[in-house]
């Protein structure tokens, strides 16, 4: 039979259909098997994002099932505004096969979405065509008309979403049915809708009957058909799954991926909705001045009104009607008047719901948050459903205010203070907890231990004689689980002790307050502790203090090292330190806790304050203002009842430090935690002609700076001389290449291989918060790059003065400008060039250990 | 002798009054601090001075004795708590011990040590603080700041400073008798409450100081020409001086857009709002409802229009006739003579 649509030539690919794993591999979840490039497809974003569709949820699946199926010849009948058709034609696309692609619909409408315009099949024509052209045509006709264009056992892969009653669907199957391929797979649409007079459900449960099939559940049912008798390998194995887990886990994680889909579309169309919300609103400005005008002419009135109220007051008896006449009409414009205003407030409430929402909708996922909440959906439905007519009126009564522009603007995006004023919407003063009880901390399954068992746990090892003593050392948190550049210091601090003979035990807090925790704790299992990196188990500061003692008694020597005092109540950590005998302890500033709950000194969380007096007027204007006297105080006790020796990470921190702490201390010692030198190396290697490389490291949060990072890598997407890239653990909502690092114990210079096998030039480095180290600057430095930075960064400013590696801006803001002149880029191949000539040696602390060792001298 | 400092207000305003309170008396504990209240306390709720950081509570009824009612009905809210301001100063110094007293308005709050306007005082006998100290030079911040400076009054009542001696009596004496019978907003003949009659303060009188400190008094409608930051030392400094007091006008959405106007990037000015803001919820009162202001209603609890407010203080027959305007009579009369309007 002559086709005018026939099959194309396949390329060759291997098959790595995630489902071809075993069993263990699938259970053992390893970083290759996360980043492995079969999972892919399953995370593609769909172009078409500005469309409606109950197909949403579908189209992670989509993606899959084509790239893993491969059809040479794919239709659909059914196509409306393209949603599906337009998923399995960018898995095509990005899978690069050979697959010729048909929609077949005729755009007018059915029974059950209705007759639409004229619009969804041109809105969809002009996408199309740019996009998906060379593999696939849109034929507008019905699904009868178009089925003699398609040769018998020609179709692979064929979607079914027209007309959805049982007797449509059944024709539609039945009539396409010869058309499929023996490879062939159907997909049925609204498999879970039973609504109405829909009968897909009936179709599916007779096919279930007959050929193997696999069903999701959500966006109203997609059923997977197994037509052919050799169908593509993973799709075989999807729908002959019969182990409930297995079919529960994978409807599960489709499901998931969908809902991404679904909730960005949502969160698209409330955009739009507020975008048009706020075209109203302007319009309803323009309206406004015709009120302002009437209003003027009002006033203009009143004024005559009153003018005349004056004579009538001359001439009262005489005028009396007149004057009970117009009086009544001032009452009248009054009323109108405090009316206007009324409805003035309540546009301007609903105007600053959907700038909010409209800010929340449109970072997934807290739009899956904000839909959840009857509260906001509440909201959304009031957002829809109101008419907006009118915003403001002119002040005819109010003290001194602004022209009578002033009343109607609610506050426009975006903020003139930038992303920070913007933040401040959502800080609150931080108050510290009164009281934790024991039923707020979460435990895992270790054991509680008593004093006897830690100094049973203890007493193998102290039977050598040749064991130097025991470091007891406190943090704020898991430093082997939680990554950061304290429990980096902590990890690297443990190995090198257990090499020095040293046991070490290590010791934090099971809450994450973000305060001192209140003294109340210190009899409740709020500790949990490691013993040279294993865990020992939970206990209370009074068994700590108690098994302190103890090895005092028997003869150990203890030695305490303090990284962090988070989270811990301070009294009891002092009582332990007393405990030893030794009452003396080596402290590391890591940053500024010693001086205020903010341990970045950054006022409400966004500036750096300078750590002024806590009666200062920048304190009292400060969310950690209040939490900072009585913090103050109880620090100045502990430093006051123990012998403190400081480190500092660097010059920096030591010098704010002894500036701005006021607290009593035994010495100060500077010690970095990495030190680079670096070398000439002879190479003829020429550097490379290339976009130049800019980086963002670690975590993307306002204090580090990650805005300006964001503005800029958007603000230059399309221009060619600048690549933006992230390395770290953290999702980012930027869409810019992502290079996951790791950096750990075991893996300490990973930060360093990453950012030179990226050929980073630049890492942008500008943040309010004063850094009294900073790992990144030292690791973009050793791996070649230069950093920009600005003045208020701390030991990063200071580090990029004295090694002249980058640029110090003097605020935050300058980088803006930075880039604009051009200096980023020249520095960058500065960079570039400086990174052939020359290799970095890195030099890791032993952190507090060299002390340690010739104290135990 | 003392320094007395007094502030004005409604029961709906006790939360900002609360915060000005504050940090007066953070900054000068050793003053006497006085709340004017032009209201009377809703029902589940009872003004405790043991509880409040103020030390003397003035009401409208202690200034005007029996007239008080007929006097009250003839404005509305800000008429009524600015009009109290004159007889409230007068009443004050009148303290066998004040020395100084300043008046604040409800919505300022200080945020550093006033002495430099006490000393001021040693040598002037009025200290007024203007709405602009510089000149703007953008149009729209001529037709917001200047242009309304023109229409309300140059210098901003929201504060006010007297030395208790011959000329400042004599200036009280006459801005009391002056609010008594024009308190009004009344632009179109030229009055604005309490405020613009003190154009006149300077013509009037002698050892008038005009405060061009740029730390006080800082508003949205001096911001385009004042630039705050905040030292490592902690110190708000406004063009490069102490921040003495900040006046939060308008807490609310045309507040917001007006201090987004001229603050622009000035980070600043909206760490201070959001320190205020914050304040204020803290302090606010639960059992106070939103808007109250008891004589906003007659004893039936009906509103009073504005227009009958009007009526009733330009007719002496209409106040011989209802001496106790609150009640019934009135309100029939009313009813019957605006029926047509209303």
């Amino acid at each position: 039979m002559l086709t005018r649509f026939g099959r194309g030539v396949v390329r060759t690919r291997s098959d790595c259909s995630v489902f071809s794993y075993s069993e263990d591999t699938l259970r053992i979840l390893d970083l290759e098997y996360l980043l492995s490039p079969n999972h892919d497809p399953v995370f593609w974003t769909p172009e078409l994002l500005d469309r409606p569709s109950f197909w949403w949820g579908h189209v992670p699946f989509a993606f899959w099932l084509v790239a893993k199926s491969e059809p040479l010849l794919l239709v659909e009948l059914g196509t409306e505004y393209g949603v599906s058709y337009a998923a399995f034609c960018e898995a095509v696309a990005r899978s690069r096969l050979a697959t010729r692609c048909y929609a077949i619909d005729t755009w007018k409408g059915d029974l059950h979405v209705g007759a639409y315009g004229e619009d969804v099949y041109s809105g969809l024509k002009d996408f199309h065509d740019k996009q998906y052209a060379s593999f696939s045509q849109l034929l507008r006709r019905s699904f009868d008309e178009a089925r003699s264009d398609f040769a018998d056992g020609s179709i692979d892969l064929l979607h079914i979403d027209g007309v959805h009653t049982y007797e449509a669907v059944r024709h539609d199957f039945d009539a396409w049915r010869s058309k499929l391929s023996d490879r062939a797979v159907a997909l049925l649409h609204d498999t879970n809708e039973r609504q109405r007079d829909f009968g897909v459900w009936r179709l599916f449960a007779e096919l279930k009957r007959e050929m193997p099939t696999f069903e999701f559940l959500h966006s109203h049912g997609l059923g997977i058909v197994a037509v052919g008798t050799h169908v593509p390998e993973p799709i075989k194995k999807l729908c002959r799954l019969t182990d409930g887990v297995e079919i529960a886990k994978i409807r599960d994680r489709f499901s998931y991926f969908g809902a991404r889909w679904s909730a960005e579309h949502r969160a698209r169309e409330e955009a739009a909705q507020t975008r048009a919300l706020e075209r109203k609103l302007a319009a309803a400005g323009v309206e406004n001045s015709a009120v302002e005008r009437r209003l003027a002419e009002a006033g203009v009135e009143k004024s005559t009104v009153e003018r005349k109220l004056a004579e009538v007051s001359v001439e009262k008896s005489s005028a009396k009607h007149r004057l009970e006449s117009l009086t009544g009409r001032l009452g009248v414009l009054q009323s109108e008047l405090d009316r206007q205003r009324s409805e003035v407030d309540r546009l301007n409430s609903l105007f600053f719901m959907a700038q909010r929402l409209a800010r929340r909708a449109g970072k997934f996922p807290f739009s899956i948050y904000f839909r959840g909440k009857k509260k906001y959906r509440a909201i959304l439905k009031s957002l829809r459903t109101e008419t907006v007519l009118a915003v403001a009126l002119p002040t005819l009564s109010d003290k001194p205010t602004a022209s009578a522009a002033v009343a109607e603007a609610a506050p426009q995006e975006p903020h003139p203070g930038g992303f920070k004023a913007e933040s401040l919407a959502h800080l609150h003063s931080m108050i510290p907890p009164e009281i934790v009880k024991a039923q707020d901390l979460r435990y895992g399954d270790e054991p509680l231990v008593s004093a006897a068992a830690i100094h049973e746990a203890l007493a193998e090892k102290t039977k050598d004689t040749n064991r130097r003593g025991l470091i007891l050392s406190f943090s704020h948190d898991d430093y082997a689980t939680i990554r950061g550049g304290t429990q980096l210091c902590v990890g690297i601090e443990e190995r090198e002790a257990r090499a020095e003979g040293f046991d070490y035990l290590h010791v934090h807090p099971l809450a994450n307050l973000q305060f001192l925790a209140p003294a109340n704790v210190a009899d409740l299992p709020f500790l949990r502790l490691t013993l040279n990196g294993s865990v020992l188990g939970i206990c209370s500061y009074l068994t700590l203090r108690d098994a302190a003692k103890q090895f005092r008694e028997n003869g150990v020597a203890q030695f305490v090292v303090i990284h962090h005092l988070l989270n811990h109540a301070i009294e009891p950590v002092s009582e332990i330190i007393q405990a030893t005998g030794r009452r003396r302890c080596w402290f590391w500033l890591h940053d500024f806790f010693t001086i205020c709950t903010n341990p970045h000194l950054l006022r409400n969380g966004m500036s750096f304050c300078g750590a002024p007096r806590s009666d200062s007027a920048g304190c009292g204007i400060c969310a950690f203002g209040v939490a900072r006297k009585a913090h103050q105080k109880r620090i100045s006790t502990f430093f006051e009842e123990t012998e403190i020796y400081l480190i500092a990470p660097s010059e920096f921190v030591a010098d704010l430090w002894r500036d701005r702490a006021g607290l009593r201390y035994a010495s100060l010692t500077i010690k970095p935690h990495l030190e680079l030198e670096w070398t000439t190396v002879q190479s003829n290697a020429k550097t490379a002609n290339r976009p130049v490389r800019v980086a963002f490291i670690g975590a993307p949060s306002l204090h580090k700076g990650w805005p300006y990072f964001r503005k800029l890598a958007e603000e230059y997407r399309q221009d060619e001389n600048y690549d933006f890239l992230y390395f770290g653990v953290h999702s980012v909502d930027l869409s810019v290449p992502r290079f996951y690092v790791n950096v750990t114990n075991d893996n300490q210079g990973g930060m360093i291989d990453a950012l030179r096998e990226a050929g980073v030039d630049i890492v942008l480095h500008v943040s309010p918060t004063p850094e009294t180290f900073s790992f990144t600057t030292s690791e973009a430095l050793a791996s070649g790059a230069f950093v920009v930075t600005n003045a208020g960064s701390g030991n990063t400013a200071r580090t990029v003065a004295q090694t002249g590696r980058g640029l110090v801006l003097d605020h935050e803001m300058d980088v803006d400008a930075a880039f604009a002149r051009g200096d980023v880029l020249r520095l960058g191949k500065k960079a570039r060039e400086l990174r052939v000539a020359e290799r970095s040696k890195v030099t890791y602390s032993k952190m507090t250990i060299p002390f340690l060792v010739a104290e135990s001298m | 002798m003392a320094v007395h400092a007094f502030t004005s207000f409604s029961y709906a305003y006790l939360n900002r009054a609360r915060v000005l309170a504050e940090s007066l008396r953070r900054h000068h504990p050793d003053w006497i601090l006085w709340a004017v209240i032009t209201d009377k306390e809703p029902d589940g709720f009872v003004l405790d001075l043991n509880r409040e950081k103020f030390d003397r509570v003035l009401t409208a009824e202690d200034l005007l004795g029996e007239a008080t009612d007929s006097w009250l009905f003839g404005m509305d809210v800000v008429e009524a708590c600015t009009a109290v301001k004159g007889h409230a100063l007068q009443h004050i110094m009148e303290e066998p011990n004040a020395e100084k007293v300043l008046y604040f308005d409800p919505d300022t709050a200080v945020f550093a040590s006033m002495e430099p306007m006490l000393r001021i005082l040693n040598s002037a006998s009025i200290a007024l603080t203007p709405h602009q100290i510089d000149p703007d030079t953008e149009l729209m911040a001529i037709l917001d700041n200047e242009i309304s400076s023109l229409h309300y009054g140059s210098y901003n009542l929201g504060f006010l400073a007297v030395r208790n001696d011959v000329e400042a009596r004599r200036f009280v004496a006459w801005w009391a008798t002056r609010l008594y019978k024009f308190c009004h907003n009344q632009l179109d003949i030229g009055v604005f409450v309490d405020q613009k009659w003190c154009n006149l303060v300077p013509c009037f009188f002698d050892n008038v100081k005009v405060v061009r400190d740029p730390g006080y008094n800082v508003a949205s409608w001096n911001l385009s020409q004042r630039k705050l930051w905040i030292t490592s030392d902690g110190e708000i400094l406004v063009n490069g001086v102490p921040l003495r007091f900040y006046h939060f006008t308008k807490l609310g959405p045309i507040g917001d857009t007006m201090t987004r106007r001229y603050a622009g990037n000035n980070l600043v000015v909206y760490e201070i709002w959001w320190w205020y803001r914050q304040r204020v919820v803290a302090l606010t009162e639960p059992n106070i409802p939103d808007n109250w202001w008891y004589y906003s209603t007659y004893s039936t609890g009906e509103p009073i229009p504005k227009f009958v407010r009007e009526r009733y203080r330009s007719e002496s027959a209409l106040r011989d006739a209802f001496p106790s305007p609150f009640t019934d009579g009135l309100r029939n009369w009313a009813a019957n003579e605006f029926a047509s309007a209303v």
